[in-house]
């Protein structure tokens, strides 16, 4: 789960760019509304700056021929680049199964969604047992209708919801 | 004083009160059993629900939330050798140990004991410290709070890695996301690009949810086994042997949670230090040390005793001084905002019952979850042993729903989900994410306090010597900490 160099002078150059535009747009708003987002955006670009020029200075000077990470004291390796990909390609399919649930929601309402998402999601990642995934799917039903009852929640509203139609909403 | 204490004491007592601190217990003890959840996460869960909620109810579920997830985390890190959160990785180093010689519930006993006394010195230490406290922060003005909230955003960039300026600039960008939406002191817009759902801010609880439990639920699917394979949960017994070892080595857990208590009251150190540091000062002054780290129950109690301790002392500043001190306390923080209170002086001049109902919470979840620890300890320890993938479409359901009940609009599950990948990026990169929230959370207070200072004194707010003083400490911390983070490199 290692990201090459290249990966973190790019974000942080992306991170000061961010911050130079917030304090350039900042610059147009009215004196109340601008001493805040100003100091912020003068504030990142700096620190966005130092950072850079600290991490360009470890590499010139040698302190080591790769970088230091935040929080393992691991160099990176040539194989990270295979490594954040494969990182990539794993994490995407669950990120489609998020797009999923978004898509069910639109169609069928939050509780009726989620409940068949539960379903699916257990039986197709989890390799449970069907009679398990129809267990924990009327599970997420029951408490979804208890819980919004009780603390009075409200869900997305969908082309079409079973559940209101039939009243339990 | 002690009439508040005890106006907050039945407050608490209250039937509902505490079925709600005993609802905060249950998740708390659920999410620090599960590997790789901490505060953090249990935190953002419930963030969405409050909203709507009564002050008490939702102020001893939050503490009730918070004061056990140290306890239970205890489970993975005895019984499977995993980390249930950041604070007790120092525990596995002799609890584990301990459950490969069949005394996993001599180790766990121990373990629960301690963490019950830990969070006890810390609630005790809060309730002294407030009335001490309480003059200093009351003389306060806007300038030094301003001061103050800096003060805990340098130092939550310091201790937040060997990049400490890193740290620093992801707390910034905390700030400059809180920007977005309605400027506090006039009408008007900044950041919105025309969006409606932006002109409100992004709210915390989305923010929180997409920035902590996303990623951290992608990391724990794309592992895709369980921490807990290939390892059983081992038969628990021997209770009793750790009830006396708690006893018998009773300094050492004061020492431990008066560390703790220390560590926490510093924002930005707490979490995964504290236990690292009370180990080793363990190891380090006992007597016969040699047995550490191969299964000494002494390895097991002051960890445990000073990161529930820890808590304690980390709302010292942020109920104080509206500072928070970790990613835990900035979501608490937040929560206490939603439900319209105001953590500094004014907490403790206006709402100061509720501030010891915050102390009384902590101290009774505290022995409560400790309690239903020992008695559920056979159940809840096979919860640890799930595959995430199990766990996941269950969390991501409560996450949406949680999210959605911020303005209740489309727009908060779109956030939710584009906050969610920043934060999974942010991770792959090595930029921490807890000053992201701090500052995200410190936002409000530091343009409220900078905006009142200028409009008020001018500039002349910057030649203050309360003012000087704490700029001053700033900049010497901050420079400190870039040196030691050049030493650490070299």
């Amino acid at each position: 789960m290692r990201l090459p160099e290249r990966g973190q002078i790019i974000g942080l150059t992306s991170l000061g760019l961010i911050f130079a535009a917030a304090g350039a747009a900042s610059l147009t708003f009215p004196i109340r509304a601008q001493i805040f987002p100003l100091f912020v955006g003068i504030l990142g670009t700096v620190l966005a700056l130092a950072e850079w020029v600290s991490m360009r200075r470890m590499r010139s000077h040698h302190h080591a021929k790769v970088l230091h990470t935040n929080n393992e004291h691991e160099p990176w390796k040539p194989s990270d680049i295979a490594g954040i990909r494969t990182d990539f390609y794993r994490t995407l399919p669950y990120l489609f199964w998020l797009l999923g649930l978004f898509t069910l929601v639109a169609l069928v309402g939050f509780v009726s969604a989620a409940a068949i998402f539960t379903a699916a999601f257990l039986r197709r990642e989890a390799n449970v047992r069907w009679t398990l995934c129809i267990v924990g799917s009327l599970a997420v039903l029951g408490s979804l209708l208890v819980l919004g009852n009780l603390f009075s929640l409200r869900w997305p509203l969908s082309f079409v919801d079973p559940l209101r139609a039939l009243g339990l909403l | 004083m002690i009439q508040a204490a005890f106006q907050a004491l039945l407050l608490l007592l209250e039937p509902s009160n505490l079925a709600f601190m005993l609802g905060g217990v249950v998740v708390g003890m659920v999410v620090g059993v599960l590997p790789g959840l901490g505060g953090t996460v249990g935190l953002s869960l419930l963030l969405p629900f409050l909203f709507g909620m009564e002050q008490g109810p939702a102020i001893a579920m939050l503490i009730g939330m918070a004061a056990v997830v140290h306890t239970a985390d205890t489970f993975p890190s005895i019984l499977l050798g995993a980390p249930g959160s950041s604070g007790s990785q120092a525990t596995i180093m002799d609890g584990y140990p301990l459950a490969q010689k069949g005394q996993a519930g001599r180790a766990l006993s121990a373990a629960f004991l301690s963490s019950m006394f830990g969070g006890l010195v810390g609630a005790i230490t809060l309730l002294l410290i407030l009335p001490i406290a309480r003059p200093l922060v009351l003389a306060f003005r806007s300038p030094e709070l301003f001061m103050l909230a800096l003060l805990g955003l340098s130092m939550v960039g310091i201790l937040s890695g060997d990049r400490p300026i890193r740290g620093a600039l992801m707390a910034v960008l905390g700030l400059l996301i809180a920007a977005i939406g309605a400027a506090p002191a006039t009408p008007f817009y900044r950041f919105t690009f025309d969006n409606l759902y932006l002109y409100d801010g992004i709210p915390l609880a989305v923010f929180a949810l997409g920035l902590f439990a996303m990623p951290e639920l992608l990391d724990l699917l794309v592992k895709g086994k369980s921490i807990a394979e290939g390892t059983t949960t081992r038969r628990v017994s021997g209770w009793r042997e750790g009830l006396r070892d708690v006893i018998r080595e009773r300094l050492l857990v004061v020492r431990s949670a008066v560390l703790g208590v220390a560590v926490g009251f510093i924002p930005g150190l707490g979490g995964a230090v504290v236990d690292w540091l009370s180990y080793g000062i363990a190891a380090q002054t006992s007597k016969n040390s040699e047995g550490f780290g191969k299964g000494d129950i002494r390895g097991v109690i002051a960890p445990e005793s000073s990161n529930n301790a820890k808590e304690g002392g980390a709302l010292i500043p942020t109920l104080l001084f509206g500072i928070p001190g970790s990613g835990t306390t900035a979501i608490l923080l937040g929560g206490l905002v939603l439900l319209g209170l105001q953590p500094g002086p004014r907490m403790i001049r206006g709402d100061l019952d509720l501030t010891l109902l915050i102390i009384w919470t902590l101290a009774i979840a505290n022995v409560f979850g400790a309690l239903t620890c020992l008695l559920l300890s056979g159940l809840v320890a096979r919860l640890a042993t799930l595959r995430p993938s199990v766990l996941a479409p269950f969390l991501f359901v409560i996450m949406l729903a949680g999210a959605f009940q911020s303005s209740r609009s489309w727009g908060d599950m779109w956030a939710f989900l584009v906050v969610g990948l920043m934060g999974w990026v942010l991770r792959r990169l090595r930029f921490p994410l807890p000053p992201i929230l701090i500052g995200f959370v410190l936002a409000a207070s530091i343009e409220r306090n900078l905006f009142i200072s200028v409009t008020r004194y001018g500039w002349s707010w910057l030649t203050a010597p309360a003012v000087i003083a704490i700029g001053a400490i700033t900049v010497g911390m901050t420079i400190l900490g870039v040196r030691l983070s050049q030493k650490a490199a070299t």
